[in-house]
């Protein structure tokens, strides 16, 4: 049952690329095309994976006053880690060298990303093996999703492709722009909250019997 | 070369707005414009500060030894020390600003803007040595001050503004922004 | 024992301790992950067939050989190719240089640079090494300054550097 709850968490209601907004950086970056949206949030997920992992098995060994470089030094490793395998398959395959080079310094900059250092302090460092690698994986998950998806908004609208598959010719190159990434980020983050307000009104609404006090007619 | 520098961190890749480096501090404290100009400041300085001590290390010492892998472990230290060192100045200095900082004065060490300057300076043809490396840091950190000061003024008259539900706070700081951006855009097209 | 064992001593040894493991297992990775010089350079060069021979251990004072391959072009001409990652010169950092000679005369068949250390706001331009290309390797002077490849001098002399290092190794190794 917990798992279950951990999910929902991390892909929908703590989402942290729409609902929490952490690490904006990256989204903001890498969101121009739905390929790079895919791998950063996959090198993002596997440093959250491992990270968490890592920092939950020495939780009680850490102490508290060092924690926080602890952390960061816990993570720094595994970034470089996916930094250097990233390198090595990109050697071997022309479209991850693509990803590479496309996240370009973004890549080291994982260890500065809000998101990572946020679950390991507030989870990682509290809860057990299993749950903080699980709570790694699907707020990676929901990282992803939501990273891909706004990359393959901009892309479609602003390449006319998908995945790096022309579609049509139909472009608005605007949303190719920084200005552009700004704007569909912001509008994504409203349409998320929207939809998520509506959605859990209509649960409250739907469960729970609406009890209107009865008016006492005099 | 300093006039070149200072034209391209400050408008042509400006750090935030073109290059989307430093949004978090950015986005989360540019309500009210006198928090956001002593943000930028700070940053400026650590900015300058890492910039000169992270390039001689990976210059002079890294890359003759051949470990450039710990690339990211010494930087994202150096930068930590910088920030704890820089807190404890602060405090020391000025309580009142210690205390109007608060939780923001940490966050800095998590600030893309700062390793971001680090990591730029290593391939960026426009710096050859410490002097052009520290000289980017300083104009990075002012074109990140202007972005920020501006946004925060920005945000000032929009809390005013009846704002849509569901656009208050991060969305419209991001209209916002983009439309700064589509302004800072116009200078992507300056070939120094 | 415990009395070492105070907060502060447990603080900065979890912390070195972590430290020294992540060092570790990094350099570890970094040695198990090593990417190798990649061999269609040569192609690009020169177009011939290409075999990879072992780099030949000779002290050299001007770069680094990292890759050498011997090959024959369609005429029969047998071919040597150098992988060359030169040491900069002043300002400028490490030049990577393919060049191709021929191996019985040591005449610059083709050469390009593969990667640029720094070299300023200039841009380098490709015809100027295309001037070395049908002279002799051995005609080379790392000093010369009438050799400009790129548009600042240091920059310049870094590159020629990788053909120093290239006249160095082909005399040593292939020479009389």
């Amino acid at each position: 049952m917990k798992i279950k709850e951990l999910a929902l968490d991390g892909i929908i209601r703590q989402n942290p690329a729409l609902k929490l907004v952490l690490g904006t950086c990256s989204i903001l970056a890498l969101s121009n095309e739905a390929i790079n949206g895919l791998g950063m949030g996959a090198a993002v997920t596997f440093v959250l994976v491992c990270s968490n992992l890592v920092i939950s098995i020495l939780r009680n060994i850490i102490p508290d006053k060092v924690r926080i470089p602890a952390f960061i030094l816990i993570i720094a490793t595994f970034v470089t880690v996916v930094k250097m395998l990233l390198y090595y398959l990109g050697s071997k395959s022309a479209a991850i060298m693509g990803i590479y080079d496309a996240m370009d310094i973004f890549l080291p900059l994982i260890v500065v990303n809000c998101i990572i250092l946020a679950r390991a302090e507030s989870f990682a460092s509290h809860n057990t093996v299993g749950m903080s690698v699980l709570d790694g994986l699907f707020m990676g998950i929901g990282y992803t999703v939501a990273l891909t998806l706004l990359g393959a908004a901009r892309e479609i609208l602003g390449s006319g492709s998908i995945f790096g598959v022309s579609l049509w010719n139909f472009k608005i190159e605007f949303f190719t722009t920084p200005a552009g990434a700004f704007m569909t980020y912001g509008l994504f983050i409203a349409l998320f909250t929207f939809v998520y307000d509506r959605i859990v009104r209509k649960r409250k609404l739907g469960g729970a019997k609406i009890l209107k006090p009865k008016t006492t007619e005099v | 070369m300093v006039l070149s520098l200072a034209i391209a961190g400050i408008f042509i890749s400006n750090y935030v707005v073109v290059q989307f480096l430093g949004i978090c501090p950015f986005l989360g404290l540019s309500k009210k414009v006198d928090s956001a100009l002593g943000m930028g400041v700070a940053v400026t300085f650590v900015m300058v500060l890492a910039s000169l001590i992270t390039y001689p290390i990976y210059t002079y010492i890294m890359l003759p030894y051949g470990i450039e892998y710990l690339e990211i472990i010494v930087f994202i230290f150096v930068i930590a020390s910088l920030v704890q060192i820089l807190e404890m100045v602060i405090r020391k200095i000025s309580p009142s600003l210690y205390k109007a900082m608060g939780v923001y004065l940490p966050l800095i060490t998590t600030n893309c803007a700062i390793l971001g300057v680090a990591e730029i300076n290593l391939t960026y043809e426009l710096v050859t040595g410490v002097f052009s490396a520290a000289l980017n840091g300083l104009f990075s950190g002012i074109g990140f001050t202007l972005a920020i000061v501006i946004l925060a003024g920005l945000r000032e008259k929009i809390d005013k503004l009846p704002t849509p539900k569901h656009m208050r706070g991060f969305p419209i700081s991001m209209i916002a922004a983009g439309i700064m951006a589509m302004a800072f855009y116009v200078f992507t097209f300056i070939s120094l | 024992m415990k009395k070492i064992l105070t907060p502060s001593v447990k603080c900065v040894l979890t912390l070195v301790i972590i430290a020294v493991v992540c060092v570790a297992a990094l350099a570890i990775l970094n040695d198990l992950l090593y990417v190798p010089p990649d061999f269609s350079a040569f192609s690009n060069a020169y177009t011939a067939e290409y075999d990879q021979v072992e780099v030949a251990d000779v002290a050299l004072q001007n770069g680094k050989v990292l890759l050498a391959v011997e090959g024959n072009d369609s005429q029969g001409k047998e071919l040597v190719g150098l992988y060359i990652e030169s040491n900069g010169y002043g300002k400028a950092k490490a030049f990577t240089v393919i060049i191709i000679l021929e191996k019985d005369t040591g005449t610059i068949l083709s050469s390009y640079i593969k990667e640029q250390g720094n070299s300023g706001p200039y841009e380098y331009d490709e015809s100027k090494l295309a001037q070395l290309t049908g002279t002799n390797i051995a005609d080379i002077d790392a000093k010369d300054p009438e050799m400009v490849i790129t548009g600042a001098t240091h920059s310049s002399y870094a590159v020629l550097n990788a053909f120093a290092t290239a006249k160095e190794y082909y005399q040593t190794v292939y020479g009389e």
